[in-house]
Protein backbone atom coordinates (compact mmCIF):
# COMPACT_ATOMS: atom_id res chain seq x y z
CA UNK A 1 0.00 0.00 0.00
CA UNK A 2 1.58 3.64 -1.18
CA UNK A 3 0.50 6.79 0.14
CA UNK A 4 -0.25 9.02 -2.17
CA UNK A 5 -0.09 12.80 -1.67
CA UNK A 6 -1.10 15.28 -4.00
CA UNK A 7 0.33 18.86 -3.69
CA UNK A 8 -0.19 22.12 -5.30
CA UNK A 9 1.61 23.91 -7.80
CA UNK A 10 2.04 26.99 -4.71
CA UNK A 11 3.06 24.21 -2.56
CA UNK A 12 6.18 23.53 -4.52
CA UNK A 13 6.95 26.56 -6.52
CA UNK A 14 9.36 28.37 -4.02
CA UNK A 15 11.27 24.68 -3.95
CA UNK A 16 11.81 24.76 -7.63
CA UNK A 17 15.14 26.64 -7.83
CA UNK A 18 15.97 24.55 -4.51
CA UNK A 19 15.23 21.34 -6.68
CA UNK A 20 17.08 22.66 -9.95
CA UNK A 21 20.19 23.17 -7.34
CA UNK A 22 20.29 20.17 -6.23
CA UNK A 23 19.66 21.92 -2.57
CA UNK A 24 16.80 20.13 -1.39
CA UNK A 25 16.34 16.94 0.49
CA UNK A 26 15.02 13.09 0.22
CA UNK A 27 10.99 13.43 0.97
CA UNK A 28 11.13 16.79 -0.70
CA UNK A 29 12.70 15.52 -3.86
CA UNK A 30 9.95 12.49 -4.03
CA UNK A 31 7.47 15.23 -3.59
CA UNK A 32 8.71 17.57 -6.14
CA UNK A 33 9.12 14.44 -8.31
CA UNK A 34 5.80 13.72 -8.11
CA UNK A 35 4.43 16.62 -8.72
CA UNK A 36 6.48 16.92 -11.91
CA UNK A 37 5.19 13.98 -12.66
CA UNK A 38 1.50 15.56 -13.09
CA UNK A 39 1.84 19.43 -13.54
CA UNK A 40 3.56 20.48 -16.90
CA UNK A 41 3.82 23.82 -16.04
CA UNK A 42 6.10 23.57 -12.98
CA UNK A 43 7.82 20.81 -15.38
CA UNK A 44 8.05 23.98 -17.75
CA UNK A 45 9.40 26.37 -15.06
CA UNK A 46 12.10 23.55 -13.98
CA UNK A 47 12.87 23.13 -17.51
CA UNK A 48 13.50 26.85 -17.90
CA UNK A 49 15.59 27.23 -14.70
CA UNK A 50 17.77 24.01 -16.45
CA UNK A 51 18.25 25.49 -19.58
CA UNK A 52 19.08 29.14 -18.19
CA UNK A 53 21.35 27.34 -16.36
CA UNK A 54 22.68 25.55 -19.30
CA UNK A 55 23.11 28.50 -21.28
CA UNK A 56 25.13 30.18 -18.99
CA UNK A 57 27.86 27.35 -18.40
CA UNK A 58 28.09 26.71 -22.15
CA UNK A 59 28.44 30.30 -22.60
CA UNK A 60 31.60 30.21 -19.69
CA UNK A 61 33.24 27.01 -20.83
CA UNK A 62 33.45 28.68 -24.82
CA UNK A 63 35.21 31.46 -23.37
CA UNK A 64 38.98 31.09 -24.20
CA UNK A 65 41.17 31.50 -21.68
CA UNK A 66 43.92 34.36 -21.99
CA UNK A 67 47.54 33.68 -22.18
CA UNK A 68 48.42 35.71 -19.27
CA UNK A 69 46.45 33.26 -16.80
CA UNK A 70 49.04 30.56 -17.46
CA UNK A 71 51.96 33.13 -16.37
CA UNK A 72 49.90 34.58 -13.60
CA UNK A 73 52.13 32.60 -10.91
CA UNK A 74 55.57 34.16 -12.22
CA UNK A 75 54.03 37.58 -12.55
CA UNK A 76 52.31 37.21 -8.71
CA UNK A 77 55.84 35.85 -7.20
CA UNK A 78 57.90 38.42 -8.96
CA UNK A 79 55.54 41.13 -7.47
CA UNK A 80 55.46 39.16 -4.09
CA UNK A 81 59.18 39.85 -4.26
CA UNK A 82 59.26 43.07 -5.34
CA UNK A 83 57.03 44.00 -1.96
CA UNK A 84 58.66 42.11 0.10
CA UNK A 85 61.83 44.16 -0.83
CA UNK A 86 60.33 47.29 0.51
CA UNK A 87 60.30 45.82 4.00
CA UNK A 88 60.58 48.24 7.01
CA UNK A 89 64.32 48.50 6.33
CA UNK A 90 63.93 50.00 3.30
CA UNK A 91 61.26 51.89 4.45
CA UNK A 92 63.64 53.31 7.00
CA UNK A 93 66.49 53.85 4.65
CA UNK A 94 63.93 55.87 2.13
CA UNK A 95 63.42 57.80 5.27
CA UNK A 96 66.35 58.47 6.16
CA UNK A 97 67.50 60.23 2.78
CA UNK A 98 65.87 63.00 4.05
CA UNK A 99 67.58 63.92 7.30
CA UNK A 100 65.84 66.85 8.85
CA UNK A 101 62.90 64.91 9.83
CA UNK A 102 65.48 62.80 11.82
CA UNK A 103 66.69 66.18 13.38
CA UNK A 104 63.19 67.42 13.94
CA UNK A 105 62.18 63.72 15.93
CA UNK A 106 65.23 63.14 17.79
CA UNK A 107 65.08 67.53 18.57
CA UNK A 108 61.32 66.60 19.80
CA UNK A 109 62.18 63.71 21.91
CA UNK A 110 65.10 65.94 23.49
CA UNK A 111 63.31 68.74 24.54
CA UNK A 112 60.39 66.21 26.43
CA UNK A 113 63.24 64.75 28.07
CA UNK A 114 64.92 68.32 29.57
CA UNK A 115 61.16 69.58 30.18
CA UNK A 116 60.58 66.39 32.28
CA UNK A 117 63.65 66.52 33.89
CA UNK A 118 63.64 69.75 35.51
CA UNK A 119 59.87 70.09 36.17
CA UNK A 120 60.58 67.32 38.52
CA UNK A 121 63.78 68.91 39.53
CA UNK A 122 61.18 71.81 40.87
CA UNK A 123 58.50 69.88 42.08
CA UNK A 124 60.81 67.49 44.23
CA UNK A 125 63.10 70.00 45.59
CA UNK A 126 61.41 73.87 45.11
CA UNK A 127 59.31 75.43 47.89
CA UNK A 128 55.83 74.12 48.67
CA UNK A 129 53.27 76.92 47.89
CA UNK A 130 51.29 78.41 51.18
CA UNK A 131 47.81 79.06 50.36
CA UNK A 132 46.34 82.41 51.49
CA UNK A 133 43.44 80.82 53.50
CA UNK A 134 46.07 78.82 55.08
CA UNK A 135 46.34 78.75 58.94
CA UNK A 136 50.78 79.54 58.40
CA UNK A 137 49.17 82.36 56.23
CA UNK A 138 47.37 83.59 59.12
CA UNK A 139 49.94 83.62 61.14
CA UNK A 140 52.26 85.31 58.78
CA UNK A 141 49.86 87.63 58.67
CA UNK A 142 49.65 88.46 62.09
CA UNK A 143 53.11 87.82 62.71
CA UNK A 144 54.00 90.61 60.18
CA UNK A 145 51.33 93.37 60.63
CA UNK A 146 51.28 95.15 57.73
CA UNK A 147 49.22 96.43 55.37
CA UNK A 148 45.41 97.68 56.53
CA UNK A 149 42.88 97.33 59.35
CA UNK A 150 39.58 98.17 58.12
CA UNK A 151 36.77 98.15 61.28
CA UNK A 152 32.88 98.70 60.75
CA UNK A 153 31.37 99.28 64.00
CA UNK A 154 28.84 101.69 65.53
CA UNK A 155 30.06 104.24 68.17
CA UNK A 156 28.40 103.23 71.79
CA UNK A 157 26.48 106.75 72.29
CA UNK A 158 27.79 108.80 69.58
CA UNK A 159 31.22 111.09 68.78
CA UNK A 160 29.61 113.58 66.67
CA UNK A 161 26.30 114.33 67.56
CA UNK A 162 26.11 117.22 65.05
CA UNK A 163 27.19 115.13 62.35
CA UNK A 164 25.56 111.95 62.79
CA UNK A 165 22.74 110.19 64.77
CA UNK A 166 23.74 108.08 68.04
CA UNK A 167 23.47 105.70 66.05
CA UNK A 168 25.36 105.49 62.61
CA UNK A 169 27.77 103.32 61.82
CA UNK A 170 31.27 104.10 60.87
CA UNK A 171 34.32 102.50 58.76
CA UNK A 172 37.54 103.31 59.95
CA UNK A 173 40.51 102.46 58.80
CA UNK A 174 43.42 101.90 60.93
CA UNK A 175 47.65 101.17 60.46
CA UNK A 176 48.13 97.58 61.22
CA UNK A 177 51.79 98.35 62.88
CA UNK A 178 55.02 98.17 60.94
CA UNK A 179 57.54 100.92 60.46
CA UNK A 180 54.82 103.42 59.04
CA UNK A 181 52.03 102.10 62.19
CA UNK A 182 50.63 105.37 64.31
CA UNK A 183 51.60 105.44 67.53
CA UNK A 184 48.66 103.90 68.65
CA UNK A 185 49.42 100.71 66.54
CA UNK A 186 52.81 100.84 68.20
CA UNK A 187 51.48 101.09 71.55
CA UNK A 188 49.56 97.83 70.72
CA UNK A 189 53.00 95.93 69.90
CA UNK A 190 54.37 96.73 73.12
CA UNK A 191 54.15 95.70 76.22
CA UNK A 192 51.83 97.60 78.52
CA UNK A 193 53.30 98.64 82.30
CA UNK A 194 51.01 96.35 83.89
CA UNK A 195 52.76 93.28 83.02
CA UNK A 196 50.01 92.42 80.68
CA UNK A 197 51.10 90.15 77.55
CA UNK A 198 51.76 92.38 73.98
CA UNK A 199 49.68 91.54 71.02
CA UNK A 200 53.53 90.27 70.04
CA UNK A 201 53.20 87.84 73.04
CA UNK A 202 50.14 86.86 72.45
CA UNK A 203 50.82 86.07 68.21
CA UNK A 204 53.62 84.35 69.45
CA UNK A 205 51.81 82.21 71.65
CA UNK A 206 49.56 81.22 68.77
CA UNK A 207 51.88 80.36 66.69
CA UNK A 208 53.41 77.97 69.16
CA UNK A 209 49.70 76.46 69.55
CA UNK A 210 48.88 75.93 66.08
CA UNK A 211 52.63 74.92 64.68
CA UNK A 212 53.21 70.95 65.66
CA UNK A 213 56.79 70.14 64.49
CA UNK A 214 56.85 73.25 62.19
CA UNK A 215 54.01 72.62 60.49
CA UNK A 216 50.89 74.36 60.56
CA UNK A 217 47.65 72.13 61.72
CA UNK A 218 44.28 72.92 60.76
CA UNK A 219 41.32 73.49 63.03
CA UNK A 220 39.61 70.07 62.27
CA UNK A 221 42.58 68.26 63.34
CA UNK A 222 43.32 69.83 66.59
CA UNK A 223 42.20 68.26 70.11
CA UNK A 224 38.99 70.53 71.68
CA UNK A 225 40.90 72.24 74.63
CA UNK A 226 43.42 72.78 71.93
CA UNK A 227 40.86 74.64 69.71
CA UNK A 228 39.41 76.33 72.28
CA UNK A 229 42.90 77.93 73.38
CA UNK A 230 44.08 78.97 69.95
CA UNK A 231 40.32 80.46 69.69
CA UNK A 232 40.82 82.32 72.62
CA UNK A 233 44.21 83.72 71.53
CA UNK A 234 42.71 85.15 68.19
CA UNK A 235 39.90 86.85 69.90
CA UNK A 236 42.62 88.49 72.61
CA UNK A 237 44.68 89.38 69.69
CA UNK A 238 41.60 91.05 68.12
CA UNK A 239 40.76 92.91 70.92
CA UNK A 240 43.72 94.34 71.44
CA UNK A 241 43.77 95.47 67.88
CA UNK A 242 40.24 96.90 68.20
CA UNK A 243 40.90 98.51 71.84
CA UNK A 244 41.68 102.18 70.85
CA UNK A 245 41.81 103.43 67.26
CA UNK A 246 43.29 106.73 66.69
CA UNK A 247 40.46 109.14 65.66
CA UNK A 248 37.75 107.93 67.42
CA UNK A 249 39.44 108.83 70.60
CA UNK A 250 37.83 107.26 73.84
CA UNK A 251 34.59 106.21 71.88
CA UNK A 252 33.77 102.72 72.06
CA UNK A 253 32.65 100.84 69.15
CA UNK A 254 30.19 98.07 68.87
CA UNK A 255 32.41 96.36 65.70
CA UNK A 256 30.68 94.12 63.33
CA UNK A 257 33.23 93.49 60.72
CA UNK A 258 37.48 93.60 61.01
CA UNK A 259 39.10 93.78 57.44
CA UNK A 260 42.93 93.23 57.33
CA UNK A 261 43.88 94.30 53.81
CA UNK A 262 47.71 93.02 52.83
CA UNK A 263 48.22 93.86 49.60
CA UNK A 264 46.37 95.73 46.65
CA UNK A 265 46.79 95.24 42.71
CA UNK A 266 45.84 96.77 40.06
CA UNK A 267 44.93 95.03 36.33
CA UNK A 268 44.59 96.82 33.66
CA UNK A 269 41.29 96.68 31.80
CA UNK A 270 41.20 95.35 28.32
CA UNK A 271 40.06 98.06 25.63
CA UNK B 1 36.86 -12.18 24.73
CA UNK B 2 37.83 -8.85 25.91
CA UNK B 3 41.12 -9.99 25.10
CA UNK B 4 39.94 -10.27 21.84
CA UNK B 5 38.10 -6.58 21.56
CA UNK B 6 40.49 -4.25 19.50
CA UNK B 7 40.08 -0.85 20.23
CA UNK B 8 40.86 1.16 17.20
CA UNK B 9 41.94 4.93 17.86
CA UNK B 10 39.11 7.16 16.55
CA UNK B 11 40.72 10.08 13.63
CA UNK B 12 39.80 12.88 14.10
CA UNK B 13 37.15 14.09 11.75
CA UNK B 14 37.57 17.93 11.59
CA UNK B 15 39.22 18.16 8.12
CA UNK B 16 38.77 16.31 5.12
CA UNK B 17 41.62 14.59 3.40
CA UNK B 18 41.25 17.46 0.80
CA UNK B 19 40.88 20.41 3.65
CA UNK B 20 43.82 18.93 5.36
CA UNK B 21 45.67 18.87 2.13
CA UNK B 22 44.91 22.61 1.79
CA UNK B 23 45.62 23.45 5.21
CA UNK B 24 49.28 21.98 4.65
CA UNK B 25 49.81 24.03 1.86
CA UNK B 26 48.40 27.48 3.55
CA UNK B 27 51.29 26.76 6.05
CA UNK B 28 53.72 26.16 3.30
CA UNK B 29 52.71 29.46 1.66
CA UNK B 30 52.67 31.47 5.53
CA UNK B 31 56.24 29.80 5.72
CA UNK B 32 57.56 31.41 2.33
CA UNK B 33 57.89 28.48 0.50
CA UNK B 34 57.51 29.90 -3.02
CA UNK B 35 57.17 26.45 -4.88
CA UNK B 36 54.02 26.35 -2.30
CA UNK B 37 52.68 29.33 -3.64
CA UNK B 38 52.86 28.20 -7.30
CA UNK B 39 51.33 25.21 -6.61
CA UNK B 40 48.50 27.01 -4.65
CA UNK B 41 48.27 29.48 -7.55
CA UNK B 42 48.21 26.91 -10.34
CA UNK B 43 45.50 25.24 -8.41
CA UNK B 44 43.68 28.43 -8.08
CA UNK B 45 44.04 30.26 -11.00
CA UNK B 46 41.43 29.19 -13.55
CA UNK B 47 38.92 29.46 -10.74
CA UNK B 48 39.93 33.14 -9.63
CA UNK B 49 40.27 33.96 -13.60
CA UNK B 50 37.06 32.75 -14.21
CA UNK B 51 35.21 33.87 -11.68
CA UNK B 52 36.95 37.31 -12.20
CA UNK B 53 35.86 37.97 -15.50
CA UNK B 54 32.44 36.51 -14.86
CA UNK B 55 32.19 39.35 -12.24
CA UNK B 56 34.04 42.19 -14.46
CA UNK B 57 33.40 41.13 -18.08
CA UNK B 58 36.46 42.26 -19.38
CA UNK B 59 39.48 39.47 -20.01
CA UNK B 60 42.27 42.24 -18.84
CA UNK B 61 40.89 43.14 -16.03
CA UNK B 62 40.36 39.86 -15.05
CA UNK B 63 43.59 39.24 -14.86
CA UNK B 64 45.10 42.22 -12.97
CA UNK B 65 42.77 41.17 -10.27
CA UNK B 66 43.44 37.59 -10.78
CA UNK B 67 47.30 39.33 -9.51
CA UNK B 68 45.50 41.61 -6.81
CA UNK B 69 43.56 38.52 -5.33
CA UNK B 70 46.91 35.99 -5.40
CA UNK B 71 48.66 39.17 -3.70
CA UNK B 72 46.31 39.48 -1.15
CA UNK B 73 46.09 35.99 -0.20
CA UNK B 74 49.50 35.38 0.63
CA UNK B 75 50.05 38.70 2.15
CA UNK B 76 46.52 37.35 4.75
CA UNK B 77 47.14 33.90 4.60
CA UNK B 78 48.53 33.68 8.23
CA UNK B 79 45.16 35.10 9.30
CA UNK B 80 43.94 31.96 7.82
CA UNK B 81 42.74 29.99 10.46
CA UNK B 82 40.33 27.36 8.16
CA UNK B 83 37.19 28.46 9.45
CA UNK B 84 35.83 27.77 6.02
CA UNK B 85 37.68 26.02 3.19
CA UNK B 86 40.78 27.35 1.22
CA UNK B 87 38.36 27.60 -1.67
CA UNK B 88 35.51 29.93 -0.07
CA UNK B 89 38.06 32.18 1.31
CA UNK B 90 39.37 32.70 -1.97
CA UNK B 91 36.30 33.24 -3.94
CA UNK B 92 35.49 35.45 -1.06
CA UNK B 93 38.86 37.57 -1.59
CA UNK B 94 37.80 37.37 -5.42
CA UNK B 95 34.34 38.83 -5.07
CA UNK B 96 35.26 41.39 -2.43
CA UNK B 97 38.71 42.87 -4.86
CA UNK B 98 36.37 42.97 -8.13
CA UNK B 99 33.01 44.61 -6.16
CA UNK B 100 36.00 47.50 -5.20
CA UNK B 101 37.23 47.49 -8.68
CA UNK B 102 34.36 47.96 -9.88
CA UNK B 103 33.08 50.54 -6.90
CA UNK B 104 36.49 52.51 -8.27
CA UNK B 105 35.99 52.27 -12.19
CA UNK B 106 32.31 53.91 -11.58
CA UNK B 107 33.76 56.62 -9.52
CA UNK B 108 36.53 57.22 -11.89
CA UNK B 109 35.40 56.81 -15.54
CA UNK B 110 31.36 58.07 -15.05
CA UNK B 111 32.23 61.22 -16.04
CA UNK B 112 33.97 59.51 -18.94
CA UNK B 113 31.63 57.37 -20.28
CA UNK B 114 30.16 58.10 -23.57
CA UNK B 115 26.73 56.64 -25.04
CA UNK B 116 27.71 54.00 -28.07
CA UNK B 117 25.00 56.08 -30.47
CA UNK B 118 27.29 59.17 -29.67
CA UNK B 119 30.25 57.32 -29.76
CA UNK B 120 29.57 55.92 -33.35
CA UNK B 121 28.59 59.35 -34.55
CA UNK B 122 31.56 61.10 -33.86
CA UNK B 123 33.94 57.90 -34.73
CA UNK B 124 31.28 55.83 -37.44
CA UNK B 125 30.49 52.38 -36.40
CA UNK B 126 32.14 49.57 -34.77
CA UNK B 127 33.83 46.78 -36.98
CA UNK B 128 32.34 44.10 -36.95
CA UNK B 129 34.74 41.52 -37.13
CA UNK B 130 32.78 38.85 -36.35
CA UNK B 131 30.71 38.67 -39.55
CA UNK B 132 33.25 38.60 -42.27
CA UNK B 133 35.47 35.19 -41.21
CA UNK B 134 33.27 33.54 -38.55
CA UNK B 135 30.82 30.79 -40.34
CA UNK B 136 27.41 30.50 -39.36
CA UNK B 137 27.43 28.36 -36.66
CA UNK B 138 30.10 30.52 -34.75
CA UNK B 139 28.30 33.58 -35.08
CA UNK B 140 25.32 32.09 -33.84
CA UNK B 141 27.15 30.88 -31.01
CA UNK B 142 29.30 34.45 -30.59
CA UNK B 143 25.74 35.94 -30.70
CA UNK B 144 24.02 33.79 -28.26
CA UNK B 145 27.02 34.28 -25.81
CA UNK B 146 27.18 38.30 -26.57
CA UNK B 147 23.15 38.07 -25.15
CA UNK B 148 24.26 36.19 -22.20
CA UNK B 149 27.25 38.36 -20.89
CA UNK B 150 25.01 40.96 -21.92
CA UNK B 151 22.10 39.93 -19.56
CA UNK B 152 24.18 39.00 -16.99
CA UNK B 153 26.35 42.69 -17.35
CA UNK B 154 22.71 44.21 -16.45
CA UNK B 155 22.35 42.51 -13.21
CA UNK B 156 23.74 43.91 -10.02
CA UNK B 157 26.56 42.94 -8.93
CA UNK B 158 24.97 41.29 -5.73
CA UNK B 159 23.03 39.36 -7.77
CA UNK B 160 25.57 38.64 -10.49
CA UNK B 161 28.05 37.27 -8.02
CA UNK B 162 25.43 34.56 -6.57
CA UNK B 163 23.99 33.63 -10.48
CA UNK B 164 28.04 32.96 -11.59
CA UNK B 165 28.94 31.04 -8.61
CA UNK B 166 25.83 29.09 -8.45
CA UNK B 167 25.37 28.20 -12.31
CA UNK B 168 28.96 28.56 -13.32
CA UNK B 169 31.44 27.52 -10.43
CA UNK B 170 28.68 25.27 -8.90
CA UNK B 171 28.77 26.48 -5.67
CA UNK B 172 26.04 25.26 -2.85
CA UNK B 173 24.21 27.22 -0.86
CA UNK B 174 26.16 27.22 1.86
CA UNK B 175 29.47 27.86 0.19
CA UNK B 176 28.14 30.44 -1.70
CA UNK B 177 26.97 31.98 1.74
CA UNK B 178 30.44 31.39 3.41
CA UNK B 179 31.95 33.10 0.67
CA UNK B 180 30.14 36.28 0.36
CA UNK B 181 29.55 36.26 4.16
CA UNK B 182 25.46 36.47 4.31
CA UNK B 183 23.04 34.35 5.22
CA UNK B 184 21.72 31.15 3.15
CA UNK B 185 18.60 32.98 2.83
CA UNK B 186 19.93 36.28 1.57
CA UNK B 187 21.47 33.64 -1.01
CA UNK B 188 18.36 32.18 -2.19
CA UNK B 189 16.65 35.65 -2.30
CA UNK B 190 19.67 36.56 -4.76
CA UNK B 191 19.78 33.93 -6.65
CA UNK B 192 15.76 34.33 -7.36
CA UNK B 193 15.88 37.58 -8.50
CA UNK B 194 18.89 37.18 -10.69
CA UNK B 195 17.07 34.00 -12.38
CA UNK B 196 13.91 36.08 -12.92
CA UNK B 197 16.15 39.09 -14.80
CA UNK B 198 18.34 36.97 -15.95
CA UNK B 199 14.84 35.49 -17.76
CA UNK B 200 13.62 38.67 -18.72
CA UNK B 201 16.30 39.58 -20.21
CA UNK B 202 17.13 36.76 -22.48
CA UNK B 203 13.15 36.34 -23.05
CA UNK B 204 13.16 39.91 -24.53
CA UNK B 205 16.47 39.71 -26.42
Amino acid sequence: MSLVIHTTCDQVHDQIADFVDGELRGPDVLRMLEHLDTCTACAEEVKTVRQMGDALRTVAASEPLPRGVDGLSSAVISRARAEADQSWLAFVARACEDWHWAYVGAGAVAATFVSTLLLSVILAFGPAPARDDSLSALITNLGSSAGWLFLYGTPVGGYDAAASTAESPVLLQVDNGGPAASGVMRALAERTSDGAPSEADLVGALAAEIRREGQAGSFQSMRPADRQRVEALLEQITRFRLNDVGGVGTTMLNVHEVRLVTSTSVSAKGL
Amino acid sequence: MSEDLLVKPLRALTWSDAASADWALVQQCAAGDEAACARLMSDHQRMVYQLAFHLLGDAQEALDLSQEVFLRVFRTLPSFRGQSTLRTWIYRIVVNQASNRLRWWRRRHRAQQVPLEEHAATHGDLPDQRSAAMPDRLLQQREVADRVWGALGQLPFDQRTVIVLREIDGLSYEEIAESLGVAVGTVKSRLARARGTLRAALGAA
